[in-house]
């Protein structure tokens, strides 16, 4: 996968965006990969410790519609269904083992029920619109039933988050709009 | 920009659609002026056929944070329109003070809050605009649809965003986006309103437009 | 001092308005919601009402006919925005007295308040 690899200020001389759908993975030591605006989207993280790799997916909905299926659009991380896959079958060609692969994630608010940083607002979503929630089950449960499970997960909540994976040593740090961060 | 999937439009679509939605954009505009005792202008209007896959880097840059003011419509047969409002914080503090004159509050980063009655002030300004913009909707191409109340939030613009992004997709592909610019003069409130329909109500719009 | 009920699920529609006929000399009340509309009117029996339309659980059809129920000479003006027609309507037959569209005229809530107060007490709707 070929993509233009940016400097991104203080963190590292090489960042690279994965954007909504997109899938990357990395033996780079010095590549940073970064989910920028996690509302409801889920950034699901692999990496094998052993050969050192390891990769994200940016993804938008547990389950690939049927209209997708139909007409075979080519957006390997958009559905989480497709995505795992992705994802697993790009980091084996990468030398890494299904079998030692860590999974972290993030995401999956519930942005426009009312962002935290309003004290009094919080509206709850209709189903419809809760698609964060959606994700993150249907994410665990693909994980689950591929015999896997995530060793660290910042999901849920309010507030929309921009993540960063370091696929060469499985560090994932969240970043919320207030600038507050978190490592894992 | 990825190929748009099962939706087909009429050729003329577009320019027709772009005239009808203007109107409405205008009678929407004229009803925020009202509310803020002051004239609120449409500085540019772009209307756009979007595969919804594109939508984020078609529309702006993600990681700003903005203000949002969204109210999801919807009618089973006749799809949905999803409408927000995006502010820069300072540009959400301005509408706000000038809907609340009375008030002053101030947002994250900018030491403070928004006050519980600013936010509940643009909500309002939600609700008359989409209000508005729907009865045109109906009126001139009898697609009628129920808002919802309206969301308030304060994020990164592609986190308010990919829900509705997510929302358009489990519909299909395609998606119509409205995006304009507005401004106040000598109090420099600047917007930008987005009405993004699925695919089943960019049908029957087709449909009714012809 | 004429005392007015106003209804409204937004604070600010109720900020807005209550600021507005304070300044104008009446009392106020506020209500955020059918329910509590209907038991403050029990309690403080106003001499007119400001009621929204689209409210959550009850909306302001509901409320304007428990009113009526509870004082068929209420006197209630129903707020509404565009596109609801057909709600009109149905508060116009279930009494309301007067009509103040959304977003409002400062002017057009007090005429709408005064011309209210000026009507004789009796249980059927002006239109």
């Amino acid at each position: 996968m070929t993509k233009e690899v940016q400097p991104y200020g203080e963190l590292s001389p090489d960042s690279v965006s994965v954007g909504l759908g997109e899938l990357f993975v990395s033996k780079e030591p010095q590549i940073i990969l970064v989910a920028y605006a996690l509302g409801s989207c889920v950034a699901l993280c692999a990496h094998d410790p052993k050969v050192k790799v390891g990769g994200l997916a940016h993804i938008l909905l547990p389950n690939t519609p049927a209209y997708s299926r139909q007409n075979g659009d080519n957006v390997p991380a958009k559905y989480a269904d497709r995505a795992l896959l992705e994802l697993v079958t790009q980091l084996e060609a990468l030398g890494a083992s299904r079998e030692r692969l860590i999974f972290k994630m993030g995401g999956g608010a519930a942005v426009l029920s009312g962002s935290s940083l309003f004290n009094s607002q919080n509206n709850p979503l209709p189903s419809r619109l809760d698609i964060g929630r959606r994700n993150i089950q249907g994410i665990l449960a693909l994980l689950y039933q591929a015999g896997h499970y995530p060793t660290a997960a910042d999901v849920g909540g309010q507030a929309g988050r921009t993540l960063f994976f370091w696929p060469n040593t499985g560090k994932m740090r969240i970043r919320t709009v207030g600038g507050e961060e978190r490592d894992y | 920009m990825a190929e748009l999937q099962k939706y087909d439009p009429s050729p003329d679509f577009i320019p027709r659609l772009s005239v009808f939605i203007k109107a409405g954009v205008e009678k929407a505009v004229q009803a925020l002026s009202k509310m803020v005792n002051r004239e609120v202008k449409l500085m540019a209007l772009e209307v756009e056929l979007v595969a919804v896959s594109d939508l984020l880097v078609w529309l702006t840059d993600e990681q700003t944070p903005t203000v949002g003011i969204y109210v999801l419509s919807s009618n089973g047969p006749s799809g949905s329109c999803h409408l927000m409002l995006l502010f820069t914080t300072q540009d959400a503090i301005t509408l706000a003070e000038m809907l609340v004159p009375f008030e002053s509050g101030k947002l994250p980063g900018y030491d403070s809050q928004l006050t519980e009655l600013q936010v509940s002030a643009l909500a309002e300004a939600g609700n008359v605009v989409s209000s508005y913009f729907l009865s045109h909707m109906e009126k001139a191409a009898a697609l009628q649809m129920y808002p919802m109340p309206p969301y308030v939030v304060y994020d990164m613009t592609g986190a308010i965003l990919d829900t509705v992004i997510a929302d358009l997709s489990s519909y299909g592909d395609a998606s119509l986006v409205l995006d304009t610019a507005m401004s106040t003069e000598g109090h420099q409130l600047r917007g930008q309103f987005l009405v993004m329909f699925d695919n089943l109500a960019l049908q029957k719009l087709d449909e009714s437009l012809t | 001092m004429p005392t007015i009920l106003i209804v409204d699920d937004a604070m600010f529609m109720r900020a807005l308005c209550g600021r507005l006929l304070e300044e104008n000399g009446y009392r106020v009340i506020q209500a955020q919601n059918g329910m509590e509309a209907i038991a403050k009117y029990r309690e403080h029996r106003p001499d007119a009402v400001l009621l929204d339309i689209t409210m959550p659980e009850m909306d302001g059809v509901e409320a304007l006919k428990e009113i009526k129920a509870i004082d068929p000479s209420a006197k209630v003006a129903m707020v509404t925005a565009v596109g609801q027609q057909a709600m009109v309507m149905s508060a116009l037959k279930a009494g309301a007295m007067e009509f103040v569209m959304k977003p409002f005229d400062a002017d057009k809530v007090l005429s709408a308040v005064q011309k209210m107060l000026a009507t004789k007490p009796q249980g059927q709707p002006q239109g």
